[in-house]
C-alpha cells in the first residue's frame, strides 16, 4: 500500500520502520529535516520536509495516490486538518493521533464529515489497556474478537502447573471441559498444537474458552486470580481520568493518590472514587493505603521514573498485580529487565492500534477477512470470517472429517450468537461466525483453509 | 564495521561482474574470437563470489561507515578483475596499464593507455566499452535494482555511489528507485542505437558507441575516435546525446509523471543549458578562422563543448591547435561538469551553483554583518549542512588536483599536460591538452603515475568521500 506517514516522533517512527519492513512504499513528513535524515537512513523510506497541513506538502508525499495518510505529530489540529486536507486530495484512508479529551465529542461529531477511518486517544488507548488487564488479571495478554465476545488469553506455563508434560487430549479429559489451546510460543518459534502435543514449563500458550468455562479453567489449572476488587492509582493525569470512566460501570474500588490538587478537585467531583491529595511516590503514604493488600496497584504518573521505582516498591510489598505506566520507548526494556512485567504505554499502545488497522487493511483488500489480529510474537495469525453462503466441502459437514491444511485451525464458531469451542462433530453452517487460527499466512478467503 | 556485510556484497558485485562478462563472450562467440579470457575471468570471480557469499551474515545492519567501503572496496575490486580479459587475451600485457585502462572504464573517463585500438578483437572492444555503461550509472544501483528488498540501509550504498551535492530516491522503495533510474538509463541507450543506425552506422559501432555515451565515458573503436567516421549527422547525433546523458536522471523521471513545471524550472537544467550554450557560441567566434564551412564549426564547437561538459571524451577534432580563449575555456568546462544526479563527472553544475550562491552570501555577510542570508536552490532552503559540504567538496578536490599534479610531474613532462591530465582523470573526461590531448593518449606516464591517476579516477567517480574514508583509520575499527 501507499501510505504516508506525518510525524516522525516516536510513535510516527516506530510504525514508520514496521510497516516499511512489511513491504509499503512509506513516505514520511516531518518539518524537522534531521529526523527525516535519521529515517531515511534506518529504514527504506521516501521523506518529504514540511509542515504536514501544508497542501503542497501532502502533494509532494503523493497524497493524492495514497491508500492511507497518518497522522502522527504532536499537535492535535495538524493531525485532524491534515487528515482532512488528505481526504479532500484524494487519499483513501485516514487515521489522526488526537489526545486532547475536549475534542472526543467533536470528532464523534466530525467523524462523518472528516472522513476520519480511526482517531487514536493515546492516554484512552492505555487506559483500555490497563481496564483489559484488571478484568482478567491471570493472563498476561488478551485479544477480543468477535465484537469482545470471544476472548484468546495469553500466560506462561509454570512447572507446578497441571498443564505441564501432559498431551492436550489427556488434560481435555481431565479437565473435562471445552477449552482449546490455539497456540503455544517454545523458545521463540510458535507451534499451533495437535491433540498430542505435550506442554512444557515456560511455554507461553493462547487459550480460548466460552465465557462460563474460561474462568473455571484458569481455577483448574491453578493460576486463577480472584477479580480485581480493589485497586490503587498514582497519579491523576489524563490517562487516571479516562480509566476511572472505565471502571464507572464496573465493581471495582479505586483509590487515586495525586499532588495536584485541581487534578484531585477534577477527578473527586466527577467520579465516585477515593481521591487522596498526597505524594504517591512517599512509602509512608503507600503504607498508609495498604498497597500490600490491594488487588492492583497501577502507577500512572506522568514521570517515567516515579511509576517504575513505586511499581517496584510495590512489588516488595507483595501486591497481586502491578501495572507500570512508562511513556519513554527506551525505558521499556530496561525495566522490563528490572521485574516489571505489566507495562503500558501510551507510544507502544498508539503504535500497535494503528499496525494493527493498516495490516487488516491490507490483508482485507481483496479478501473476505473481517477481522486479522497478530498474536504470539506475531508469528501466528487470528483471521475472523463470516459464512456467507454454502461452501463445497465445509458447510454442513462435522469438523473431524474436514480436509484441514496443515498448520490451521478452526478455534471458535459463533452460530445465532452462540460461542461454541468446536468438537469433531460441529459443523460449520452458513451464516457463522468462525474464527480461524493458523500459521500459514496469506489465507485470504475461508475455502483456502481446506487442502 | 560489519567485516562480513560488507564482504557478502562485495561477494554479489563481483558474482554480477562475472553476469556481465557473459556479453563480451558473445561478442566474442559471434565474432569467432577466443572466448577464453572471459571465461577465466568469469571462473576467478565466481569462486571468489561465491566463497564471499557462502559466509552469509546474520547481522545484516549496515551504516554510513559500511556503505561508503563496500562502495569504494568494490570499485576497486571490479576494476582490478575487470582488467583480466586485457590481461589473458594480449591486447594490454602489462596489468598496470590493464588496470588503469579498465578503472578508466569503470568511472567514465575514457583516457587510455592504447596507442592502436583498431584491429583488437571485438569482444575486447565492446568490453572496453561496456565498462562505461556499467560504471555510468554504477553498479551497486544495479545490485539495489535486481535483489529484492535488502532492507532500509541500503540508502547508504545510493548515497556513497551517486554523485551530486543533494541526493534522495524518488520513491519510497530504494529497489523500486533504482528501477527506474535503470529504466531511464536502457531506454536513452536504445534510442541512441537506432538514431546511430538511422545515420548509417555499423550495428556493432553504433551499439559501443552508444554504451561510451551513455555512460559519459569516451571509449571509442577507432584510432581517431568520433572524427574516424567522418558522419557529420552521427557527430551530432553523439552530440546532442551526450548533452542529454549530462542532465539530472531525476528530471527524466518528473516528465514521466508530467511534472514538466518542475523540469522547466530546474535550475540546475537552466544554468547547464545556458553554458553549454554559451561556450558554443564563444568558441564558434573565436575558431571560425579554422574551418571553411560554417556548419562545421558549429557542430565542432558544440561538439566538443557537450563533449567536455559531460564529460564524455570523445573527439571530432584536436583541439591543441585551437586558439588559447577556446583552450582555456574548455578547462574551466572540465571542471564544471554536467548535473548531478547524471551519469557525467566533474564538481557538478548544482555545487558550483551553491558554491557561487554561498560565496555572494559570504560577501553579502560581510557588508552588513548582521543580515540573514540563505542559500536557495529550486526555490528551496538549503540545509547549512548541503552548503558546508559543497565547500568542504571544493576544497578536498582542490588539495587532491594540487597534490596529483605535484606526484606525476616527476615524468618530466610540462605543466600543462600534467595539469590537464590530472583534471581530466578526476573529472572522468578522457583527453587533456598537451601529450594527453584528443591525439595523444597517457601511455607516456610511469606506472607509478599511471596508479596515482587511476586512484584520481576512482576519486572523481565516487566524488571524494567513498575514498577517503577507504584511507581514514577510524573507519575500520570494529566499532
Amino acid at each position: 500500500m501507499n501510505i504516508v506517514i506525518v510525524g516522525g516522533g516516536t510513535v510516527g517512527g516506530a510504525i514508520c520502520a514496521q510497516l516499511a519492513g512489511e513491504n509499503h512504499d512509506i513516505t514520511v513528513v516531518d518539518s524537522d529535516f534531521s529526523v527525516l535524515n535519521e529515517l531515511s537512513s534506518r529504514c527504506d523510506v521516501f521523506g518529504v520536509a514540511g509542515n504536514g497541513a501544508d497542501i503542497s506538502v501532502l502533494r509532494k508525499a503523493g497524497a493524492e495516490k495514497a491508500d492511507l495518510l497518518i497522522a502522527v505529530t504532536s499537535g492535535d489540529e495538524i493531525n485532524i486538518l491534515c487528515c482532512a486536507a488528505a481526504k479532500k486530495l484524494g487519499t483513501t484512508h485516514t487515521i489522526a493521533r488526537v489526545r486532547n479529551p475536549e475534542y472526543t465529542d467533536l470528532m464523534q461529531l466530525m467523524k462523518g464529515e472528516m472522513n476520519l477511518s480511526l482517531t487514536i486517544n493515546p492516554e484512552r488507548a492505555v487506559a483500555n489497556e490497563v481496564y483489559k488487564m484488571l478484568r482478567s488479571p491471570y493472563a498476561t495478554k488478551i485479544d477480543y474478537f468477535c465484537r469482545g465476545r470471544v476472548e484468546l488469553a495469553e500466560f506462561t506455563v509454570s512447572a507446578d502447573s497441571p498443564m505441564c508434560n501432559i498431551t492436550l487430549n489427556e488434560l481435555r479429559n481431565k479437565l473435562n471441559m471445552r477449552f482449546l489451546v490455539c497456540a503455544v510460543l517454545r523458545d521463540g518459534v510458535a507451534h499451533i498444537p495437535t491433540g498430542y502435543f505435550s506442554l512444557e514449563e515456560g511455554d507461553v500458550v493462547s487459550v480460548t474458552a466460552p465465557d462460563r468455562d474460561i474462568t473455571r479453567f484458569f481455577k483448574a489449572v491453578g493460576i486463577y486470580k480472584h477479580p480485581v476488587k480493589d485497586v490503587v492509582i498514582v497519579g491523576g493525569g489524563r490517562t487516571t481520568y479516562y480509566l476511572e470512566d472505565l471502571l464507572r460501570d464496573s465493581k471495582i474500588n479505586s483509590t487515586v493518590i495525586e499532588a495536584d490538587e485541581s487534578l484531585c478537585d477534577e477527578l473527586a467531583k466527577e467520579f465516585d472514587c477515593t481521591v487522596l491529595c498526597d505524594d504517591g511516590t512517599s512509602q509512608d503514604v503507600l503504607l498508609e493505603q495498604g498497597i500490600g493488600n490491594a488487588d492492583a496497584f497501577i502507577a500512572l504518573s506522568d514521570v517515567d521514573e516515579e511509576n517504575a521505582i513505586v511499581s517496584m516498591y510495590a512489588k516488595t510489598q507483595n501486591t497481586k498485580k502491578v501495572i507500570t505506566m512508562i511513556s519513554s520507548m527506551s525505558y521499556i526494556d530496561l525495566f522490563k529487565g528490572v521485574g516489571l512485567d505489566s507495562i503500558v504505554s501510551p507510544k507502544t499502545s498508539t503504535a500497535s492500534i494503528i499496525l494493527r488497522y493498516v495490516r487488516s487493511m491490507a490483508n482485507v483488500r481483496g479478501s473476505e477477512i473481517e477481522s486479522l489480529h497478530k498474536i504470539m510474537d506475531e508469528q501466528i495469525e487470528v483471521l475472523e470470517f463470516t459464512v456467507k453462503e454454502e461452501i463445497e466441502d465445509m458447510t454442513g459437514i462435522p469438523i473431524k472429517e474436514l480436509k484441514l491444511r496443515e498448520g490451521v485451525l478452526i478455534a471458535c464458531i459463533v452460530h445465532d450468537n452462540k460461542i461454541t469451542i468446536p468438537s469433531g462433530a460441529d459443523i460449520i453452517s452458513d451464516g457463522d461466525t468462525v474464527i480461524i487460527v493458523t500459521s500459514v499466512g496469506k489465507i485470504k478467503g475461508l475455502k483456502e483453509i481446506l487442502k | 564495521m560489519n567485516y562480513r556485510m560488507i564482504g557478502y556484497l562485495l561477494g554479489v558485485i563481483l558474482l554480477i561482474e562475472a553476469a556481465l562478462l557473459v556479453l563480451p563472450l558473445v561478442v566474442a562467440l559471434l565474432y569467432g574470437e577466443s572466448i577464453v579470457p572471459y571465461l577465466v575471468t568469469i571462473a576467478v570471480l565466481m569462486c571468489i563470489s561465491l566463497l564471499l557469499i557462502i559466509l552469509k551474515p546474520s547481522n545484516k545492519r549496515i551504516y554510513a561507515r559500511e556503505g561508503f567501503v563496500t562502495v569504494a572496496v568494490s570499485w576497486i575490486l571490479m576494476s582490478a578483475f575487470g582488467a583480466l580479459p586485457f590481461v589473458i587475451e594480449g591486447t594490454i600485457p602489462n596489468y598496470i596499464d590493464a588496470f588503469f585502462e579498465t578503472v578508466s572504464g569503470f568511472t567514465t573517463t575514457g583516457a587510455s593507455i592504447m596507442t592502436q585500438i583498431e584491429g583488437n578483437p571485438y569482444g575486447i572492444l565492446f568490453w572496453r566499452s561496456f565498462t562505461h555503461w556499467i560504471g555510468g550509472m554504477g553498479v551497486l544501483v544495479f545490485m539495489l535494482a535486481i535483489i529484492p528488498s535488502m532492507g532500509g540501509q541500503t540508502i547508504h550504498l545510493m548515497r556513497a555511489e551517486v554523485p551530486g551535492p543533494t541526493k534522495g530516491k524518488l520513491v519510497p522503495k530504494m529497489r523500486h528507485t533504482a528501477l527506474i533510474l535503470y529504466g531511464i538509463y536502457i531506454f536513452l541507450t536504445v534510442i541512441q542505437i537506432i538514431a546511430l543506425l538511422f545515420c548509417g552506422m555499423s550495428f556493432y559501432d553504433a551499439v559501443v558507441n552508444a554504451l561510451a555515451t551513455a555512460g559519459t565515458g569516451g571509449f571509442s573503436v577507432l584510432n581517431a575516435s568520433i572524427a574516424g567516421y567522418s558522419n557529420p549527422a552521427a557527430e551530432w547525433v553523439i552530440a546532442v546525446f551526450m548533452f542529454l546523458f549530462g542532465i539530472n536522471f531525476n528530471l527524466y523521471f518528473f516528465i514521466l509523471l508530467k511534472r514538466i513545471r518542475d523540469v522547466v524550472l530546474s535550475e540546475e537544467l537552466r544554468v547547464y543549458t545556458l553554458l553549454c550554450a554559451l561556450s558554443t557560441l564563444a568558441i564558434v567566434v573565436n575558431t571560425m578562422h579554422l574551418f571553411e564551412k560554417m556548419s562545421d564549426c558549429i557542430r565542432t564547437a558544440f561538439f566538443q563543448v557537450t563533449t567536455i561538459m559531460s564529460t564524455t571524451g570523445f573527439s571530432t577534432v584536436d583541439y591543441n591547435v585551437w586558439p588559447d580563449f577556446s583552450k582555456t575555456l574548455l578547462v574551466i568546462l572540465m571542471i564544471v561538469g554536467a548535473c548531478a544526479g547524471s551519469t557525467a563527472g566533474g564538481l557538478k553544475i548544482s555545487r558550483v551553483i551553491i558554491l557561487v550562491k554561498s560565496a555572494f552570501s559570504e560577501i553579502k555577510k560581510v557588508v552588513r554583518p548582521r543580515s540573514v542570508n540563505v542559500v536557495r536552490l529550486d526555490g528551496e532552503t538549503l540545509t547549512d549542512e548541503t552548503v558546508r559540504k559543497a565547500n568542504v567538496h571544493l576544497a578536498l578536490y582542490t588539495l587532491l588536483i594540487l597534490a596529483s599534479v605535484l606526484a606525476i610531474s616527476i615524468d618530466g613532462f610540462g605543466l600543462e599536460t600534467n595539469l590537464t591530465a590530472v583534471l581530466s582523470c578526476v573529472n572522468n573526461i578522457g583527453p587533456g591538452l598537451g601529450l594527453v590531448g584528443p591525439a595523444g593518449n597517457f601511455a607516456g606516464y610511469s606506472y607509478l603515475s599511471k596508479i596515482i591517476l587511476s586512484v584520481n579516477m576512482l576519486f572523481g567517480r565516487l566524488e571524494l568521500m567513498p575514498m577517503l574514508i577507504l584511507f581514514s583509520p577510524t573507519a575500520w575499527k570494529k566499532r
